[in-house]
């Protein structure tokens, strides 16, 4: 695809305004099946570009937008007028076309960089199951596994006549590991996602994970009602997933849904106490980051929720336009921080894995089954799972308390145990 | 160059990819669509596109495979060569079709959507949001998904391409409930067809009048329930709960419990579930799926006995057992695995009418936002179930808004009652393998009489 083309195209259309973003891919994938054999080995590479065309019409704007996989002029030219027509057709109030800028941050690992460029990925990724399968402990096996490398660019440019560009790489692996003893046998669905593979270590992904698998096969059904419940590990960075439809703290944030009118955000009404809440595109080699948004604006850590008062809102040019908020550009990895801590867990039920978690993003409302939960009596740590986990996550944030101990996960970064007393769990 | 050019390009790099005693097969895929998402302030409409070749060969053990995005004859070529070169390393003995089939086929609808003017479909849409906007709702989405599907498959012995039209309109209500909080309410239509948009007023009176219901639901008593579960919900049970354990990868693998059970009894004669594309006008039909197999249907489950699963080419020669149309990928760039289509309970011989009267105290469960599979352990999840009360065979009108149903599926299947003969197959999502690979799909089914249905 030749992008100068593509751009001398829409140049000579003489349009109000367009933006082009280039997409480039790659990516080498391996799957293995049962016994460690390997199914599927799959290489993959593409190029696109996604044209948004906008039409001025004083107070109006009318935008609409297509995708291309080739610089074929014809095609491009019919699609633009058909872009036009649609802009007729959509129209909405005015809004600014900024400048693509990109933040400061790292999201290329020059050592997966390089393994493309020497066709070595599928050797590299051999290599990794190699040294899973030589860290795998007794009493469990890897029932499969998908292994993935990537490498992508994209380029924003727009008719500012400016661009921004950012490469990424990633390293993805999904893993059941499947715990026997006694012939029963149950599985742990371990998964990852890095951007840079020194930040994946073989052996603790599987010894970690297979303690977890062991553990599900230990647990039993908890019975009865609980409250003072803890999340940590993969129950923690799904509470707090950074998603409009899966988080209703982001949701609720979002200048999308306050301009819906689906939003109760108002700057400094009380959600809770003693939290803050981020959204943080900033942070080096995190999945979650990113250096722009879909209109190129420069990535920012904005601040949602400040000391349990909600405080700015996360906005695209767009909608910060509409709602006179700052433009805040990408959502990025939720950042948590407790005013207040905790010691102990003991009588708390922390639960480290939920089956799915889902919640209802305009409501709050949730129930979610528990794959793996720990209950703390004293120095002991009783493994169990089943349950349902119900509520309503604005019901939760009066009494949430942070672990002294902080870490960074795909996705999230604060205290790595929550404490949520009040919140209750009902067992099978 | 045209489909039916494209398919002869493409079957003419056959030979040469089989040159090192390989099997080989493409697949190619130009999917289009023209997504209008409208709500009470904005309008937005955009033209999206998916396309691309995947190349492969079976060595006898594995296969290797190459995706390219885009139409590029040359690169297509150099990758056909590439493959060429990989040698046969064991007996292939894969399930492949060894009768010659060379055939074209297509699913428009009544009314070809792609022959109505743009500025038609946008009054059309205007005028549908009107009427379903209550002066009571927040906010109404309306959702217009218009998709055009083009897929070849060539292999030695197959040249296959199909053309697939589909308008799915959803419609999300969102209203303020008494206790203050944003709730929403879902709907969705589908067919082939531009005539998908021709809503009934009847159908839009029941989003309205549901949607206010929800607005004034209540959480409801953590227990257990006896339930009359609707084809939503009884789509939803088999697909989740028991569909996705019968995936013949998941099985291989020792994922599924399924397997200790293939040819055993689980539960009662009146329960069979079955899954196929080959129903027209539901959400997860096809011709043939991504490895040439013609549309067939898989009775997973017969008379309360487990039966067959759901295939895909290599796990099907694993595990010895028939092949399935069920090999399907997300995008060129993606695996084929063994997924669902369309997934149900077959009917019975009760009614509705009769089995929601033997209800004293119960729940007609209505709709659900989704589920997530646990073929392992096989545990019922299912969430944000909304349920309306039934009392003495009747219902109040009380609604009870997100539940979370849960439970071990040959339990439940064991609570089976009574199985409606009254069918529908109204599922018009997405199922992903996990949280990834997604294909579109459809659940549906009679209506089920379960009691001691675990709900939270």
């Amino acid at each position: 695809m030749n992008k100068q083309k593509i751009i001398q195209i829409l140049k000579g259309q003489k349009l109000d305004s367009w933006k082009i973003i280039f997409s480039e891919n790659k990516r080498c994938s391996l799957f293995y099946t049962k016994n460690g054999e390997l199914e599927t080995g799959i290489n993959s590479s593409g190029t696109q570009a996604a044209i948004t065309i906008y039409k001025d019409y004083g107070k109006q704007i009318g935008d609409s937008s297509f995708e291309i996989y080739c610089d074929d002029e014809d095609k491009i030219k019919a699609q633009i007028k058909d872009a036009l027509t649609l802009c007729a057709l959509a129209k909405k109030p005015i809004y600014p076309m900024l400048q693509p800028t990109a933040a400061s941050v790292e999201l290329v690992d020059k050592k997966i960089v390089e393994l493309f460029d020497n066709s070595e990925q599928e050797q590299q990724l051999f290599s990794i199951w190699k040294k899973l399968k030589e860290a795998t402990p007794s009493g469990v096996r890897i029932a499969a596994c998908e292994l993935s490398l990537g490498l992508s660019k994209t380029e924003i440019v727009n008719s500012t006549g400016k661009s921004a560009t950012s490469q990424r790489s990633k390293f993805f692996i999904e893993c059941p590991i499947t715990a026997l003893k006694k012939g029963l046998e149950l599985e742990y669905l371990a998964t990852t996602t890095t951007l840079r593979l020194s930040d994946f270590n073989p052996t603790d992904f599987i010894e970690c994970n297979s303690k977890l698998a062991k553990d599900v096969l230990l647990a039993e059904n908890i019975k009865g009602s609980h409250s003072n419940i803890a999340l940590s590990g993969d129950a923690l960075r799904d509470f707090w997933s950074p998603d409009i439809s899966t988080n209703p703290l982001v949701f609720h944030s979002s200048a999308r849904a306050k301009y819906m009118d689906l939003s109760n955000f108002e700057k400094g009404k009380k959600i809770g106490v003693g939290f803050t809440v981020h959204s943080n595109p900033l942070i080096d080699y995190n999945p979650h980051s990113s250096a722009f948004d879909f209109d190129g604006t420069k990535s920012s850590k904005v601040t949602f929720v400040s000391r349990g008062k909600w405080n700015n809102m996360v906005a695209s040019a767009r909608y910060a336009h509409y709602l006179g908020v700052s433009v805040s550009g990408a959502l990025g990895a939720i950042e948590v921080e407790c005013e207040d801590t905790f010691d102990s867990l003991d009588g708390c039920v922390e639960i480290v894995s939920f089956s799915s978690f889902v919640p209802n993003g305009p409501s709050g409302d949730f129930s979610a089954e528990i794959r793996l939960a720990y209950l703390h009596k004293g120095k002991q740590k009783i493994p169990f799972r089943a349950g349902m986990f119900t509520g309503n996550i604005f019901s939760m944030l009066d009494k949430m308390k942070g672990s002294k101990q902080t870490g960074v996960m795909d996705g999230y970064k604060g205290p790595l145990t929550l404490r949520l007393d009040g919140a209750t769990l009902s067992g099978v | 160059m045209d489909l039916l050019s494209r398919k002869k390009f493409l079957h003419s790099l056959i030979d040469s990819m089989e040159s090192g005693g390989c099997y080989a097969d493409i697949l190619y895929i130009n999917n289009t669509s023209l997504a209008v998402n409208k709500d009470k302030t904005t309008i937005d409409v955009s033209r999206d596109a998916d396309e691309g070749v995947k190349l492969r060969v079976f060595d006898g053990k594995r296969f290797h495979e190459l995706g390219l995005s885009g139409w590029n004859e040359t690169s297509i070529k150099k990758s056909a060569l590439s493959l060429g070169k990989i040698k046969n390393v064991a007996k292939i003995s894969l399930d492949i079709p060894t009768q010659e089939l060379d055939a074209n086929y297509t699913a428009l609808g009544k009314i070809d959507p792609s022959t109505i003017p743009i500025k038609t479909k946008l009054a059309d849409i205007n005028t549908l949001h009107k009427a379903a906007f209550a002066k009571d709702f927040a906010n109404l989405r309306l959702h217009y998904d218009e998709t055009h599907e083009e897929k070849i498959f060539v292999s030695q012995n197959r040249k296959l391409s199909q053309k697939i039209s589909g308008c799915h309109i959803a419609l999300m209500s969102f209203v303020k409930s008494v206790e203050g909080d944003i709730r929403l309410h879902y709907e969705s239509f589908f067919d082939h067809g531009y005539e998908r948009m021709n809503i009934k007023k009847s159908s839009l009176a029941h989003l309205i009048s549901f949607s206010k219901k929800i607005a004034k639901a209540k959480k409801l008593t953590p227990g257990k329930y006896h339930c009359l579960l609707s084809p939503h919900l009884s789509g939803l049970l088999a697909h989740e709960s028991f569909g996705h354990g019968m995936e013949a990868d998941t099985l291989y693998k020792g994922r599924g419990k399924a397997l200790e059970f293939l040819g055993k009894k689980l539960c009662g004669k009146d329960v069979s579930i079955a899954d196929g594309p080959m129903q027209p006008g539901k959400h997860g039909f096809f011709f043939f799926d991504d490895e040439g197999c013609l549309a067939t249907k898989t009775l997973m489950m017969d008379e309360g006995v487990v039966n067959l699963p759901l295939t895909d080419m290599f796990n099907a020669a694993k595990l010895k057992v028939p092949r399935s149309s069920n090999a399907r990928a997300e995008s060129f760039d993606r695996k084929s695995y063994a997924r669902m289509t369309n997934t149900f309970f077959e009917p019975g011989t009760s009614t509705r009418a009769k089995m929601q009267q033997k209800i004293k105290d119960g729940l007609l469960l209505h709709t659900a936002s989704g589920g997530m599979e646990d073929p392992k352990g096989w545990g019922i999840q299912i969430q944000g179930v909304v349920a309306e009360q039934i009392k003495n065979g009747k219902l109040t009108g009380e609604l009870f808004y997100e539940i979370g149903m849960s439970g071990y599926l040959p339990t439940m299947l064991s609570n089976i009652q009574e199985v409606s003969k009254e069918f529908e197959i109204p599922g018009t999502g997405i199922c992903g393998k996990g949280h990834k690979d997604w294909v579109r799909v459809a659940e549906g089914g009679p209506y089920l009489l379960i009691k001691d249905v675990v709900l939270s």
